[in-house]
């Protein structure tokens, strides 16, 4: 992972350079503002925790898109996770509901300011360490996929 | 009397003695735009992607610096809140005015964008109801917002508050936004809490200033308010100890607004239809509209945005079908300016970090700059625009001398483009190259668009008919500037091109059981058998026989396609339509000026005429807007900006080309002349029309044109078969057809 990951960074770098070179340093710094901006503004950082049946964890702006969603599914590790154990809630949703019941008559409004938390219960619990989960959205609107996913170390319950 | 010209020019859009929330009032500088409720308040709440979301704000620099932003009054020494009622909106193009009445207090506010400034700006005069002078306790209440338009979704959740020459400013990703005020600011509270004037980092959703005046009996007292900001290195407030520019130049800012849009109005050319005022007042909105959208953030980025509000930034794609536009609005500086931004951001080679090959002119360019490629039509359409900007001019040999360069890449980009098998232009998987940028660090993130045409929320791989339309119009461009370029084997090359790909169209789209064409081919052969507006542009660039145009144009316009209120994106018999969706079946007027264009082209003038009208009337109704899209089911906007270039430049362009069958041809010192108007049209006018260094006016009356020419070099008229020479200060001369 690492050696693929360097040799990903420094392919980076090589394109960072030629486009500094061609529009100057303004553009990268551009670049990187925004990418950082959506790194620090979806996924709340720390956010992934065990839960008592699961795990949580918060967006708290929707990924890329905002609008209401006709589907929305959850994977873990790539392993989807059934519809009726996601749930989510958040200010503007109210009660909490669950990813099954997101459809073309019931969509769920995803906004940004209004932080969502997912709480997803699994059977077995996850294993420590790190974990990929990823959102895959379909808007009735925009058709096409919407997704993000994030990596993390999945952090154990607050003591009390 | 001679009627006043900022009157004249400037009018009223529309107007309300009474709240009207649901309509957008707008407010559009060259660095930014205001967004207003029609209840004059910073706040529209308005359906996008299928949910409700409030608009209402300040936006510069593509950033939205914040909103909604609410003024708020207090009178006497326990400061006893006042709410005044609206009682009056008044909408033009360089501002908006708003009147609020208490029992205590008038006031009457101008919402501007300042000729020259970063900003937003509130002059409010207050007038006292009251026999005795009081205390006047008002409140600007601000919520920070610093979100870039780019990324909708998003705003951020850290900002950092600091002291500016003794003010408050804020910043967050790389922008920041400052308050001003004309009276010295006695109280900021972050949240509720005063703040002691040093930098505080973390959360922040309310900011509120605080000052009082003394309000005499009866007596008025004026204030003025900005809020300013913008993109870092964009906007430079080191420049600005006091508001920028200062105070003293502010009371001009309303008569400055309203005469620079006067000054440009009249600067363009007039219309006069008296068989059809809709159609005319619809071209002197759309004008308007056009030039709403002009934006200029640095010295070298200089265009238009695609539309309000969240497409706020220069769309590649948007611009160059909003270009042959603007040339018409005489505006040949602004085009020109426009197409070196497009070529200054042009890919000199494969950028894959950005998703750009060589030559490819940028799908989105916003300031900072942060750019992005990726389509597949946008940099095909920049042969035409550079053609028609110099038929426009004549300046063939420095417009050329200037791009040889980056029209070489663009022609190297085309060549990419054609698939050897099929000698079709592709289209296909343009933003997959985009994944490797959005997988940086531990978040990844996507749309999985496998297509970027026009519809580009639609998969109309792999040849698309309009991509080859549109690469059929970039080969008799190219054809033209290769032999300015000296390039005569080029030349011939693109002559060539250019034929077999109206032959291809022509055999290989044809879709006979439809009377139509394919919207797309496979690579393997097999078609796309799905009736959209896009096989309109075959007809309109003449891909097409006179017989099978017609067909086309037939095919269209049956309902299943045309709408009452304009055409689909796809007919609604198609299994995979759905009256909501962007590109499946919502209307968009961009395709309705298509098919208007192509009804003028196979010579059913009624036909695009009664096109026309049908978006004139959506301005007319809009306020001077125009919407970017309909359900496809009602009348409805849906998923829409209330205002997108693509809603009126076409319309714009089709009244010169279409109706009036302007073609120029500067650099030989012609241009041809084939209007086409309703039988029971008597009469028509254009005049200030500006070509090269000179100005055209057309009088039609009964059948018979007639034209007066003030320039400096004769000017050669092709109509109806007929050249006739207009030698310079030319007056009002007949001209004749060969044939009637």
């Amino acid at each position: 992972v690492r050696s693929s990951s360097l040799q990903l960074d420094s392919e980076l770098a090589k394109e960072g350079v030629l486009l500094s070179w061609h529009f100057g340093g303004r553009s990268v710094a551009g670049l990187a503002r925004i990418a950082e901006y959506i790194q620090r503004s979806v996924y709340l950082a720390g956010s992934f925790r065990r839960t008592e049946d699961g795990f949580r964890f918060v967006l708290l702006d929707p990924p890329l898109r905002l609008g209401a969603f006709v589907h929305l599914e959850l994977l873990v590790d790539g392993r989807p996770v059934p519809g009726d154990r996601v749930l989510l809630r958040s200010e503007r949703i109210g009660a909490p509901r669950s990813a099954d019941s997101v459809g073309p008559v019931t969509p769920i409004e995803l906004l940004p300011g209004d932080p969502v938390e997912f709480r997803v219960r699994t059977d077995p619990a996850l294993g420590g360490g790190a974990h990929a989960v990823r959102l895959n959205l379909r808007n009735q609107a925009i058709p096409p996929l919407v997704w993000f996913e994030f990596h993390d170390r999945l952090l154990d319950r607050p003591t009390a | 009397m001679s009627p006043d010209p900022v009157a004249e020019h400037e009018p009223i859009l529309w107007e309300s003695d009474h709240p009207r929330p649901e309509r957008p009032a707008l407010v559009t500088g060259l660095e930014g735009w205001g967004v207003l409720g029609g209840n004059g308040e910073f706040s529209w709440l308005r359906e996008t992607r299928g949910a409700r979301f409030d608009w209402g704000g300040v936006y510069v620099h593509g950033i939205r610096l914040t909103g909604p932003w609410v003024l708020q009054w207090g009178l006497g020494p326990e400061a006893t809140p006042v709410r005044p009622a609206m009682t009056g909106i008044q909408v033009r193009r360089s501002r908006v005015t708003i009147t609020r009445r208490a029992r205590e207090l008038a006031i009457r506010e101008e919402v501007l964008f300042p000729p020259n400034l970063p900003g937003v700006a509130r002059i409010v005069a207050v007038t006292s109801n009251l026999d005795a002078p009081a205390t006047l306790h008002v409140e600007s209440q601000v919520r920070p917002l610093l979100a870039p338009v780019l990324v909708e979704g998003l705003q951020p959740y850290e900002f950092t508050v600091e002291p500016l020459h003794g003010r408050l400013r804020v910043r967050a990703v790389g922008s920041s936004l400052v308050l001003d005020t004309d009276h010295p600011v006695e109280r900021v509270r972050l949240d509720g809490v005063d703040w002691a004037g040093v930098v505080r980092r973390g959360g922040l959703a309310r900011i509120d200033h605080g000052f009082t005046v003394e309000l005499p009996a009866h007596g008025t007292i004026g204030l003025r308010f900005l809020l300013w900001g913008g993109v870092d290195g964009c906007v430079h407030p080191e420049e600005h100890r006091a508001a920028p520019g200062g105070w003293g130049a502010s009371g001009d800012w309303v008569e400055q607004a309203a005469t620079d849009w006067a000054t440009w109005t009249a600067a363009t050319p007039v219309l006069r239809c008296p068989d059809d005022p809709e159609l005319e007042a619809g071209y002197g909105l759309a004008r308007g509209a056009l030039r709403s959208l002009y934006t200029r953030t640095e010295p070298e980025m200089q265009g238009l945005r695609a539309g309000y509000p969240w497409y706020g930034d220069i769309w590649g794609r948007d611009l160059a079908w909003a270009l042959p536009a603007v040339l018409w609005m005489n505006d040949a500086e602004w085009a020109e300016a426009s197409i070196r931004t497009a070529f200054e951001y042009q890919a000199p080679e494969d950028l894959p970090l950005l998703a750009a090959t060589a030559g490819e002119i940028p799908m989105q360019l916003s300031p900072g700059p942060v750019f992005l490629y990726g389509t597949s039509d946008t940099s095909i359409y920049f042969f035409d625009r550079v053609r028609r900007w110099i038929a426009h001019t004549g300046q063939a040999e420095a417009i050329l001398h200037e791009h040889r360069e980056p029209l070489a890449r663009l022609r190297r980009w085309l060549d990419r483009k054609m698939d050897p098998a099929s000698r079709l232009i592709t289209n296909g998987g343009e933003a997959d190259r985009l994944r490797r940028l959005a997988s940086v660090g531990s978040h990844s993130y996507g749309i999985d668009s496998p297509d970027m045409t026009i519809w580009d929320s639609a998969d109309r791989r792999d040849h698309a008919v309009d991509v080859q339309v549109a690469a059929l119009e970039a080969e008799e461009a190219y054809a033209e500037l290769a032999l300015g370029l000296g390039d005569s084997t080029g030349s011939w090359a693109s002559v060539r091109r250019a034929e077999e790909l109206r032959m291809l169209i022509r055999t290989r789209y044809a879709w006979a059981g439809e009377r139509y064409l394919y919207d797309s081919l496979r690579r393997d052969g097999s078609a796309l058998a799905r009736v959209r507006p896009n096989a309109l542009l075959a007809v309109s660039a003449g891909a097409l026989g006179p017989a099978a145009a017609r067909e086309v144009l037939n095919r269209a316009l049956e309902p299943d396609l045309n709408a009452p209120w304009g055409l689909r994106t796809l007919s609604n018999r198609d299994p995979t339509y759905d009256p909501i969706a962007y590109h499946e079946g919502q209307v968009w007027p961009i395709a309705t000026a298509w098919a208007a264009q192509a009804a003028f082209r196979v010579g059913l003038p009624e036909r695009g005429v009664e096109l026309l009208r049908v978006l004139a009337r959506s301005y007319l109704r809009e306020g001077g807007l125009a919407n970017e899209c309909y359900r496809g089911d009602r009348d409805e906007p849906w998923n829409s900006c209330c205002l997108l270039g693509f809603s009126v430049a076409p319309f714009l362009t089709t009244l010169f080309e279409g109706l009036w069958g302007l073609r120029p041809d500067l650099v030989h010192g012609k241009i041809a002349i084939e209007p086409t108007f309703p039988s029971a049209w008597r009469e028509a006018e254009l005049s200030n029309v500006v070509l090269g260094q000179g100005t055209l006016a057309l009088f039609w009356r009964d059948g018979t044109l007639s034209a007066e020419w003030r320039g400096d070099r004769p000017l050669t008229v092709v109509h109806g078969g007929r050249e006739t020479p207009l030698l310079p200060g030319t007056a009002r001369v007949s001209l004749p057809r060969e044939r009637t």
